[in-house]
């Protein structure tokens, strides 16, 4: 963290992490950390979109099935409020067809799990440049 | 035989009438015959009266001629005259006398017919010489007078003595007569006393003879029909002559024997039918005195071991039942004895088949009047098909529920692995962290630490999805063990976590505390719940709006814990509620139609109840109970 903020010279960006399984919970935002970020995480988009951190995100980590509010219904309630925050989907499952969806609808990566540290900062980094 | 027609009393009345009669007869005979003898007495009472009467006036006249005579030669007229009429009337008096009793012999025949006309004779000429004597006298005429005593009264003396001589002679003959009456009478009673005695002896020995035959004859007989009755021989029936009170006795007799014989032949064929029945029923049948030794076994138990009765009586019977169920059986047998109360047991008994065949045997007592124990009865039934069928049936349920199983968690099988790799997923991401921790210029080997232990806790994880899950797919027997339903309810809400949220299904628990622990298999409830809750996620796959699976527990009643499992889907459907614990109903494309089925049967092993409502404000509800374990040490092996 502390190499992060000395390589940008100023405020970390804020990673948010919204998954409903707590292992991916508590790993995701130490991996991103190490990455050099700050991270959230949330267990549900209900919670996300209640915590008025849509603002502060500069990228988001989202799971596609989820109880309640799926992925990409969070996605679509984003772009409802106007919100363009980067995303990246990740899930358990391999399904082309919403890959397919969630990507035309804006969304800058899809990683299925498990995924490598290296993937996952690879997306990040490709999210990022969409800014 | 006219005789035998009358009652006994009529009988004896008669007898001793008729012995009356005899005596009777002969005491009429023996007065008639003093009767004969009086009358002779009188009759010659008579003739002694004749005769003297007769002779009265003989002397009546003698002593007139004497005393005429006397005063004649005196001269005495006045004298003769008052003494002439005195002597008259006298003789008047005497002669009236003689002629009743001459009348009176007269009456019969016996005496002379001319003794009346020659005493009037007499009295007439006595009257009329009397009269001119008194004449004569009066005038003095003493010599006519004495001629008239010489002529005329002198003829009348002749008579006179004429006539008592001829009374005297017919006396004299019947007295003779008499004599000889008297001493016939005499002769006859003789004969007739003890002629009559005899005969009245002679009836009324043999009536009484046959009388007492009459009577002591059937007497016989009865006293032998009673022996015989006594003897149970009611076949014999005693001869019945007449129409008398023992002629009526026989019969009473006879049919009381016919009514014996018939209920006794009855009672034979009733027992016979009743040793039929016991010896054919399709059970064995024994029954034991009140300690418990058998005393009686039917023959299809007989026939079974193929032992005899010799052998199974008293408590012969314990060598054909198992060695392993001997100790058990008799205690279960003691306390029911030392009770009273029926006892129903099971028990592996020895067959002639040369194996060991299940009875379910059952005891029940017999009890007197006073509650007292007199008997036991029992029946053993074999179970054996019976339970080999049930072990069967146990078998293809187990089997059927884990083919129910095993197409469940293939249809899961998405779920299952999505479920397996999100803790795979975590530990990926924790070791590398873990490693960019360690490859630092300056290694954070805490931060490493931490990451490395989720690591394992992951993997932990991942490895316990896949035990359950390989639980569930085990062909394992079924086990009871001690469970916590909240606990076998949270593994499967893990379990079924990425099935509901990859159908947008958020789940929620309201499990009681403290929840006393079940009896059952853990498999089997997990199958239960996975089968429900799988239904409910189906369920919910097509409606809009909230989809929300709640699963909860409460323990109300003490006894048996309630477990339900709601769902805000389509709701039970319309009309087929009743159907859907039914095997093959389905509502779904891909059904079997036998997981509620199976769920219920699985929860009525577990001595609980399966059943669904509907739920507030949309889908089903489903519930079920279970019974609470009593106690640690009361599960079943």
């Amino acid at each position: 963290m502390k190499s992060l903020k000395e390589q940008g010279g100023g405020e970390r960006l804020l990673l948010s992490v919204v998954d409903d399984d707590e292992s991916m919970r508590e790993s995701l935002p130490d991996l991103i950390e190490e990455f050099g970020f700050a991270a959230r995480a949330f267990s549900s988009a209900e919670e996300f979109l209640s915590s008025g951190s849509a603002a502060a995100t500069s990228c988001l980590i989202l799971d596609v099935a989820m109880p309640g509010m799926s992925g990409p219904e969070l996605q679509q309630e984003l772009k409802r409020r106007g919100e363009k925050i980067p995303t990246i989907f990740i899930t358990g499952q391999k399904d082309e067809a919403i890959r397919a969806r969630v990507l035309e609808q804006g969304a800058s990566g899809f990683l299925i799990k498990p995924f490598s540290d290296a993937a996952l900062l690879a997306a990040i980094k490709h999210a990022l440049q969409a800014i | 035989m006219n005789r035998l027609r009358l009652n006994i009393g009529p009988r004896l009345l008669l007898c001793f009438a008729l012995i009356i009669l005899s005596m009777l007869v002969g005491d009429v005979i023996v007065l008639w015959q003093f009767h004969i003898v009086q009358a002779q007495a009188e009759r010659l009472n008579e003739y002694d009266e004749e005769l003297v009467t007769v002779l009265r006036v003989h002397a009546d006249l003698l002593k007139l001629r004497d005393a005429v005579e006397s005063l004649a030669n005196a001269k005495d007229a006045e004298r003769l005259k008052v003494e002439t009429q005195s002597m008259n009337e006298a003789l008047a008096v005497d002669m009236t006398e003689a002629k009743n009793a001459l009348l009176a012999v007269y009456s019969d025949n016996a005496s002379d017919p001319t003794n009346l006309p020659t005493l009037a004779a007499i009295q007439s000429t006595l009257r009329s010489q009397s009269a001119s004597m008194i004449e004569l006298a009066e005038a003095d005429d003493w010599n006519a007078l004495q001629l008239r005593l010489a002529n005329k009264l002198r003829p009348l003396e002749f008579s006179s003595s004429a006539l008592a001589e001829r009374v005297d002679r017919e006396v004299r003959t019947e007295h003779s007569e008499a004599v000889a009456n008297i001493r016939q009478v005499q002769h006859r009673l003789f004969i007739v006393v003890p002629a009559t005695v005899a005969i009245t002896l002679l009836i009324a020995g043999a009536l009484g003879f046959v009388i007492t035959r009459s009577i002591t004859r059937p007497l016989e007989h009865l006293v032998e029909g009673s022996r015989m009755l006594a003897r149970g021989e009611f076949t014999h029936r005693v001869p019945i002559q007449g129409e008398d009170e023992l002629a009526q006795l026989g019969r009473v007799s006879n049919d009381t024997a016919q009514r014996l014989q018939d209920l006794y032949e009855s009672l034979q064929s009733s027992e016979d039918r009743l040793r039929r029945v016991i010896n054919t029923i399709p059970a064995h049948v024994w029954s034991t005195l009140p300690d418990g030794s058998v005393d009686f076994i039917n023959q299809r138990l007989l026939e079974s071991t193929g032992l005899s009765i010799a052998a199974l009586l008293g408590s012969g019977w314990l060598s054909i039942i198992h060695p392993d169920d001997r100790t058990r059986f008799t205690a279960t047998w003691r306390s029911a004895l030392a009770a009273g109360e029926p006892a129903e047991m099971e028990a592996r008994v020895w067959t002639a088949q040369r194996d060991y065949r299940s009875l379910l045997v059952r005891n029940v007592p017999l009890r007197d009047g006073h509650g007292e124990i007199v008997k036991w009865y029992g029946t053993g039934i074999d179970i054996e098909d019976r339970k080999r069928a049930e072990e069967s049936l146990r078998k293809a349920q187990a089997d059927l529920a884990h083919a129910n199983r095993v197409t469940t968690l293939g249809e899961l099988s998405a779920s299952l692995a999505h479920e397996i790799n999100q803790p795979i997923s975590g530990a990926i991401t924790n070791a590398s962290t873990c490693l960019r921790r360690l490859d630092r210029a300056e290694p954070d080997l805490e931060g490493a630490r931490v990451a490395a232990s989720r690591v394992i806790r992951d993997a932990n994880r991942a490895a316990e999805i896949i035990d359950r899950v390989k639980l569930l797919f085990s062909k394992g027997v079924v086990t009871k063990e001690r469970l916590d339903v909240n606990q076998v309810i949270r593994e499967m809400e893990l379990l079924l976590h990425s099935e509901a949220t990859q159908h947008s299904v958020s789940v929620q628990t309201t499990l009681a505390a403290d929840l006393p622990l079940i009896a059952g298999d853990r498999v089997q409830l997990q199958q239960v719940l996975m089968n429900l809750m799988i239904n409910s996620i189906d369920a919910m796959k097509a409606v809009d709006g909230p989809r929300q699976l709640t699963l909860g527990t409460s323990n109300d009643s003490g006894e048996q814990l309630l477990v339900w499992v709601a769902d805000t889907g389509i709701g039970l459907p319309a009309n087929q509620a009743g159907q859907i614990f039914d095997a093959f109903f389905t509502t779904k494309q891909h059904g079997t139609g036998m997981g509620l089925r199976i769920s219920r049967t699985i929860i009525e092993a577990h001595g609980g109840r399966l059943w669904a409502t509907d739920n507030h404000p949309r889908g089903a509800n489903f519930h079920f109970t279970l019974a609470v374990s009593s106690g640690a040490g009361s599960l079943d092996a």
